[in-house]
């Protein structure tokens, strides 16, 4: 059950995409950096690819913003920690040490009880 | 010998599909989020790995997606224009996405 008060409503984003190849996880953030200026708490979790946003991209040949350089500044929102599927790292090969610090590596029934105690929950 | 261009992320459809047409010792070129495949220990390398696939992966999609430094040994790092040279080798080519 989520501990909401009449002005602060807990909000979960799940992002499950990968950054670059379309907009979906881009604008996944941009949901989360909205609900954070107006001082709404918010969760925000990495699942299946989307786990792929965490790592140092390099876009100065591409010349798209750069997506891990906007999740580095998520702490200064109070968007933090991140929570990122433990099972999507096994998975997908990735180390937890090629994550940026501030991150919480969690399992099913962990994102299970975050998502209970939010007020809303929406997928990107 | 056909060439095989994936552009699909690690275990969706379109890799099920390439290995249904991939033979031993065929080119795959990963670009896009493809290239989150050519990570080591990713699941889906190790089934193209089994399968035989000779392994490519585009540079600059490698760099963007932050993976240039996380590949498997197996796979070859290549440019446009060794992307262009292998298209001409080949007289049929695969596109999966």
């Amino acid at each position: 059950m989520a501990t909401s008060t009449p002005d602060k409503k807990t909000l979960t984003v799940i992002i499950t995409h990968a950054p670059y190849q379309g907009t979906l996880a881009r604008s996944g953030l941009d949901a989360a950096l909205a609900a954070a200026a107006f001082d709404q708490p918010v969760q925000l979790i990495f699942s299946g690819h989307g786990v792929y946003n965490l790592l140092e991209q390099d876009t100065e040949t591409a010349g798209t913003r750069n997506i891990s350089k906007l999740i580095a500044s998520l702490p200064l929102y109070d968007i933090e920690p991140l929570y990122i599927e433990a099972a999507a790292l096994a998975q997908l090969g990735i180390a937890t040490t090629a994550l940026p610090a501030g991150i919480q590596v969690v399992d099913e029934p962990a994102i299970s009880a975050l998502i209970d105690r939010s007020d809303h929950v929406v997928n990107f | 010998m056909p060439l095989h261009i994936l552009n699909a992320a690690p275990g969706t459809q379109a890799i099920t599909n390439c290995l249904h047409q991939l033979s031993m010792g065929e080119p795959v070129v990963l670009l896009g989020d493809a290239t989150y495949a050519a990570i080591a220990g990713c699941e889906t390398l190790h089934i193209l790995q089994t399968a035989g696939a000779q392994l490519f992966a585009l540079q600059d999609d490698a760099q963007l997606r932050g993976v240039i430094d996380k590949l498997d040994a197996g796979v070859s790092v290549i440019g446009l224009s060794e992307l262009v040279a292998l298209t001409e080798e080949s007289p049929v080519q695969f596109s999966w996405f």
